[in-house]
C-alpha cells in the first residue's frame, strides 16, 4: 500500500495557494515578535507578491510547505526543508506558526514531526539540522519533543535591541529518530493532543 | 588612521580574483572535493576552465551587488602565483556577524602561509568590515586547520554530528567563532 506523507492529526502540509495565501503570509509579517523569530535580518514587511515570489524562490531550492490545520483548513505557518548535502545525506529545517492562536499548543511540533517522517522515510536522509534564537525557548522545546539535540551555541550572533544575542545549532540524526519512533507507536499522538 | 595595508603582507598578498587569469589554476582546484562544496555550491565534480570563468564572473558581480559576498585571491609575493582564496560570506552587516573560508591550494602553502593569511583575513574582518562576530565551519579530521584557528584565538562553539561525508566516512562539523574583543585583546597581548 502506497503511504503518503505530509498528513497529521492536527496539521497536514499542503503546497501554498498561490492565489489566496500570499495575503495570510504578508498579513503575518505585521507581527514583529514572528518576524524576528523567524529570520536573523533585519525585519522587513513583504507585500503579498513579494510573498508569492519568495515562498516561489524558496520552492526552487527545497521543500517548502504550508502548515493547515486538518479540521477547520487554516492556514497557520509556514515550514521548508532545504540546504539539501546529498553527500551527507543532510538538510536544514525552519518552521514559523504565523498564527499567533496556534502557538504553544503542539501544532508545530506536528509539523516538525511530519517534515522529519518526510526526510528520513522520503528523502532518505541522515541528519536534519535547525538554528534556533537562544530567547526562543518554546521553539527549543517543541524541537526537543521532536528529539533534536542541543550542539552548540554560537555566541552573540544577533545585534538587536541594542544587545547582542546567540544562536543555538541542534540536529537530529537517522538514529535518533528511529529509536523515537517506538516510542510514538506505542503512544502516539496523545502528547501532542494533550498540549492543545 | 592607521595605515598598516590591508592587502599587503610579509610573504603573501590579497588581490581581486580575476576570472580571465585565474580560471584554469582555480580549474585544477576543482578535484578537491572541499574546495567544490565550499565554492561551488553544487554537488561534488570537475569543473573545466570555461565553466570556472562563468561562475566566477556570476559570484563576483553577485556580491558587487548585495555587498555580502567578498572574495580575494591570496598571491606569493615573490611570484605573484595564486595560492588561495579568502572569501567573507553570510555577511549580515545589521547584526555584525559574518562567516568565512580560508582555502590553500596544497599542503606546502598551507603551513608557510596559512598563519599570515589568517592574521590579515582577521584584521580586515574587524577593522575594515567593522564585524563583532566571525565564524567558520570545520570538518572534524582537518586537525591542522583546527590547530591554525585555535592557535589565533577562534573557540569552538558546536559540534554538529556526522554532518559532513569525507572519504567513505562521516564526521562532525565544528562551528568555531571569535569576537572583536577577544580579537583585539589578542593583538594587545602581541606588541
Amino acid at each position: 500500500m502506497n503511504h503518503g506523507f505530509f498528513k497529521g492529526n492536527l496539521v497536514d502540509l499542503v503546497p501554498m495557494d498561490l492565489d489566496k495565501d500570499p495575503e495570510i503570509l504578508s498579513k503575518w509579517d505585521r507581527d514583529s515578535e514572528f518576524k524576528r523569530q523567524f529570520d536573523v535580518v533585519p525585519a522587513v514587511m513583504y507585500s503579498p507578491i513579494l510573498s508569492k515570489e519568495w515562498y516561489e524562490a524558496a520552492s526552487a531550492n527545497g521543500a517548502t510547505m504550508i502548515i493547515q490545520t486538518t479540521k477547520e483548513k487554516k492556514v497557520i505557518g509556514i515550514i521548508e526543508l532545504d540546504g539539501f548535502d546529498w553527500a551527507a545525506r543532510s538538510a536544514w529545517v525552519g518552521i514559523g506558526i504565523g498564527e499567533a492562536d496556534y502557538r504553544g499548543k503542539g501544532y508545530g511540533t506536528e509539523a516538525m514531526q511530519l517534515i522529519l517522517e518526510y526526510a528520513f522515510q522520503g528523502l532518505n536522509l541522515n541528519r536534519v539540522n535547525l538554528n534556533v534564537f537562544a530567547f526562543n525557548t518554546r521553539a527549543i522545546r517543541s524541537y526537543e519533543k521532536c528529539g533534536f539535540r542541543y550542539e552548540g551555541t554560537q555566541r552573540e550572533v544577533i545585534y538587536k535591541e541594542d544587545q547582542r544575542w546567540d544562536v543555538i545549532d541542534m540536529g537530529i540524526l537517522r538514529s535518533e529518530w528511529e529509536e523515537r519512533q517506538k516510542i510514538w507507536e506505542r503512544e502516539p499522538l496523545e502528547l501532542v493532543q494533550a498540549a492543545s | 588612521m592607521n595605515n598598516q595595508p590591508l592587502f599587503q603582507g610579509k610573504s603573501i598578498h590579497f588581490t581581486a580574483v580575476d576570472p580571465e587569469k585565474d580560471a584554469a589554476l582555480i580549474s585544477s582546484w576543482t578535484s578537491s572535493p572541499e574546495f567544490v562544496k565550499r565554492y561551488f555550491d553544487g554537488f561534488f565534480r570537475t569543473y573545466t576552465t570555461v565553466e570556472v570563468k562563468k561562475l566566477i564572473k556570476e559570484k563576483l558581480k553577485k556580491a558587487d551587488e548585495s555587498r555580502q559576498d567578498y572574495y580575494f585571491a591570496i598571491r606569493e609575493n615573490a611570484e605573484e602565483r595564486m595560492i588561495g582564496i579568502l572569501h567573507f560570506g553570510w555577511i549580515m552587516l545589521s547584526n555584525q556577524s559574518a562567516g568565512f573560508d580560508l582555502y590553500f591550494s596544497d599542503h606546502d602553502s598551507f603551513e608557510k602561509y596559512s598563519d599570515e593569511a589568517l592574521k590579515m583575513a582577521l584584521r580586515y574582518a574587524f577593522m575594515e568590515l567593522s564585524l563583532h562576530r566571525l565564524c567558520l565551519t570545520l570538518p572534524s579530521y582537518d586537525e591542522e586547520s583546527i590547530l591554525l584557528f585555535e592557535r589565533a584565538g577562534f573557540l569552538r562553539e558546536t559540534q554538529s554530528r556526522q554532518a559532513v561525508f569525507y572519504n567513505g566516512k562521516f564526521y562532525d562539523q565544528l562551528t568555531y567563532g571569535i569576537l572583536r574583543p577577544e580579537w583585539k585583546k589578542l593583538q594587545v597581548e602581541v606588541q
